[in-house]
């Protein structure tokens, strides 16, 4: 068997990109063992970006710690940020009041809405189709301005603290925002009615990028990509958390495993973060916003927090001590357990391929590399 | 955390039906909260243990939880499955002169990453374990640097090595 | 194929006219705290920011957005010591020069930037933002700022994260790689100040240390006009405002 560090057949090249490539692509290493145009190995090297979030979290009180964990992948924040709160808040035994419950829903799904949105922007940018990326990028913004109006951040950061959320919002401003979402859905419609037409674009997209069934579960892998493989786990609906079990939705799963699977999954997702806000935002309880933790000295302990964020899943494990202090935080991010997997999408697809399964695929380096 | 009776209906009978391979004892716990059941054993049965869940009772695996104490390493291996049970988890404790714990990453993929992530960060050996090497820690770093013990300061920034700019990825 | 032409004419221009008009459009900045008599009855002696942005001085609060995260603890109802204003996004300042002119990018570049971005160990919202700066809505092209992923072909070195230790070396290499005259622009408080994962073993204090900073914007993330107004700045195509100052911990080194 070929040492990592040599090439595996006469002829073959070794390709590296990264750390710094592209226009504004996250810092990673790939090495690309290439004969010709076909891909025959594909060697990552992460943690690039590695700033010692688990070790930097000790010792800080939980209320600090959390603005590491909303901060270390800014995409998916708001996912983390509820992840981490609810692992405190178990340790504490204190339950978030529901009103606070369904706006955590409705700004995850609104977090979700736009990560899915930019992921298509990145798919439709990799593969050239430069009006459809304009189109979707146009979305993106829209959405952004849309949170930043509402939540008074792009990214939806600084809501999230341990016991609650820091403001409320009324029931007028969350109706707004489900009508602004909703014109922002139909127009997603289009786009998705015209890429389905575009065979140039499809023609790169169909049997690329393949991950099938039986390597995704080996490999553990989570969220959309798991699910464009027939995995259909979902932290929502089987390790329901928040009010998701009020609400009528559907975790779409399909077989094919290549990189249009994977863009159809992120359609049906962004319909079904649609139908989640629109049924949340007619139906917020009336109460308080925030469970204050208990005066005093704190139970300690340690607890599991997780979230299905935008990626997958995400798990906390969180150790406090008395004083509220973070003894160990352990993060176990959608991106670390899918970068595992990626090299299985790229061996045996053509170079060229590369950028436009990496676009698929839609990870993110922060998230992994912690 | 209050220990409760455990909630888990499958879980609860394992130490009395130890799975093939395991030697026992294992103990079996309730857990407050959201998780429905932790489980104790030695770590030599960490691996059937864990294949019993992934082969047997379709659990998937989430994640392992290092913890450093005193004069031991705690062990968390996490697992989830569907909501009408709950994650649950196995932990094993190992004294830090052994400093040794056995690899899952043959019988279930996915903890590969964790078990070299751990090794980089905690210098913990996974016995079996494919392929340890460079993973967190680039090349700059000095040997025997494992940033998530007890006893580094990380407060200070160190003294890194030249690196250059070539890489190649550790081989067998 | 056509249909796709027809879509784009369809939907018009979407373009922000910034630099030559104000954009008033709701969402485009999240605003930041605004310093001065602290607002509500909270003391603002009691008051701790997790980053330590706020100091308080014969009653008068300042912020360094430097350091400011965006937390929102310091605005009600959390906190209730400050007030966010709507809007503002030019929050770009340019680093105090030395004598000796720096590189001359203003003179030979005014008209045309070329921009190359390095993630030093961003969050990615910083990121993102940056990405944002070529789509419809902003669309640099329109002024001659370009991103090429070549070092060679650049004069702006973009960076955003603070710089952790493994990026160190390949982010030299980016800038040596550059042909003078460069400057660099550092985005986001973690560029400036590390944020609130540095100063520490495995990330810098920001990238005041390692590289010479010229132009700086703050912000977490800033919002893409905040990064053009930066560009704008570095072009020499907008001025510098002379009321703000460099602050602390941002200082270009002297070479």
């Amino acid at each position: 068997m070929a040492s990592a560090g040599r090439v595996s057949e006469s002829g073959a090249f070794m390709m590296p990109i990264g750390p710094v490539f592209s226009g504004s692509a996250e810092s990673a290493h790939f090495l690309l063992e290439t004969v010709g145009e076909d891909i025959i190995r594909m060697i990552p090297r992460f943690f690039y970006k590695y700033r010692g979030v688990e070790k930097t979290a000790e010792g800080l009180p939980a209320d600090r710690a959390l603005l590491l964990a909303e901060r270390f992948s800014g995409t998916s924040a708001f996912a983390h940020s509820l992840a981490f709160c609810h692992a405190v808040e178990e340790i504490w035994g204190i339950e978030a009041p529901r009103r606070a419950v369904v706006l955590r829903v409705i700004l995850a799904e609104l977090e979700r809405f736009r990560h899915h949105v930019a992921a298509m922007e990145g798919i439709c940018n990799s593969t050239g189709l430069v009006v459809a990326a304009s189109q979707a990028g146009i979305l993106e913004e829209d959405i952004l301005r849309l949170s930043c109006k509402f939540a008074g951040h792009r990214y939806l950061f600084g809501l999230n603290i341990p016991g609650g959320l820091q403001r409320d919002f009324s029931d007028t401003e969350c109706m707004e925002l489900g009508r602004g979402i909703q014109e922002i859905f139909v127009k997603l419609q289009d786009l998705e009615k015209r890429l389905r037409y575009s065979s140039s674009f499809l023609d790169r997209l169909e049997e690329v990028g393949t991950v099938s069934l039986e390597d995704a579960v080996d490999y553990g892998l989570v969220g959309p990509v798991a699910r464009a493989s027939g995995i259909s786990g979902d932290l929502r609906t089987c390790l329901s958390y928040g009010d998701y079990g009020s609400f009528e939705f559907s975790v779409p799963v399909e077989r094919e495993g290549d990189g249009y699977a994977r863009l159809r999954i992120l359609f049906q997702e962004a319909k079904q973060s649609n139908s989640i806000i629109s049924q949340a935002v007619s139906s917020i309880p009336v109460g308080g916003i925030l469970q204050p933790p208990p005066p005093g000295a704190k139970p300690s302990g340690a607890a599991l927090g997780w979230a299905e964020a935008p990626l997958g899943a995400a798990f906390h494990w969180v150790r406090l001590k008395e004083n509220g202090r973070v003894a160990r935080y352990r993060l176990t991010t959608p991106s670390f357990t899918n970068w595992h997997g990626f090299h299985l999408s790229t061996e045996g697809f053509a170079f060229q391929d590369f950028p436009i399964i990496l676009a698929t695929f839609g990870l993110s380096n922060a998230e992994c590399d912690r | 955390m209050k220990k409760t009776t455990c909630k888990n209906t499958t879980m609860k009978k394992l130490s009395e039906d130890l799975p093939p391979g395991c030697h026992g004892p294992v103990t079996v716990t309730g857990a407050a909260g959201r998780l429905s059941c932790r489980m104790e054993s030695d770590a030599a049965d960490i691996p059937p243990i864990c294949n019993y869940l992934i082969s047997k009772q379709g659990y998937r695996f989430a994640s392992i939880v290092i913890e450093e104490m005193p004069e031991e390493w705690l062990a968390h291996y996490i697992f989830y499955g569907d909501s009408s049970q709950g994650p649950v988890s196995i932990s094993a404790r190992v004294n830090k002169a052994d400093n040794l714990l056995p690899s899952i990453s043959h019988l279930i993929h996915a903890a590969d990453w964790h078990e070299r992530e751990a090794e980089d960060l905690f210098g913990l050996v996974f016995h079996g374990h494919p392929r340890l090497g460079e993973f967190v820690l680039h090349e700059e770093w000095p040997e025997g640097t494992n940033p998530m013990k007890k006893d580094f300061d990380a407060t200070v920034s160190y003294i890194h090595k030249e690196a250059g700019p070539g890489w190649h990825p550790p081989g067998e | 194929m056509s249909g796709w032409v027809l879509k784009g004419l369809k939907t018009g221009i979407r373009t922000t006219p910034y630099p030559k008009v104000e954009e008033h459009a709701p969402g485009v900045s999240p605003g930041r705290p605004e310093g001065g008599v602290p607002a509500g009855d909270k003391k603002p002696a009691d008051f701790a920011c997790p980053v330590d942005a706020i100091t308080v001085r014969d009653d008068r609060v300042s912020v360094d957005y430097n350091k400011c995260i965006h937390c929102a603890r310091c605005l009600p109802p959390a906190g209730a010591i400050l007030v966010k204003p709507a809007g503002g996004y030019e929050w770009a300042y340019k680093i105090q020069r030395d004598a000796v002119d720096p590189g001359g990018v203003e003179k030979t570049c005014r008209r045309s930037l070329h921009i190359r971005v390095v993630d030093g160990g961003a969050c990615n919202a910083c990121l993102s933002e940056v990405s944002q700066i070529t789509k419809p809505y902003y669309d640099i092209h329109r002024l001659g700022f370009f991103i090429t992923p070549a070092p060679r072909a650049a004069d702006l070195l973009l960076l955003a994260g603070p710089v952790t230790e493994h990026m160190k070396l390949p982010l030299k290499k980016a800038f040596e790689a550059m042909p003078g005259p460069k400057v660099v622009m550092a985005v986001g408080t973690c560029a400036l100040s590390g944020g609130i994962f540095g100063p520490g073993f495995a990330s810098g204090g920001g990238v005041a240390g390692f590289l010479p900073v010229d132009i700086a914007v703050p912000g977490c993330p800033p919002p893409p006009l905040a990064i053009i107004h930066g560009l704008l700045l570095a072009a020499g195509r907008k001025d510098p405002d002379p009321t703000t100052s460099p602050g602390p911990g941002c200082r270009r080194d002297a070479q």
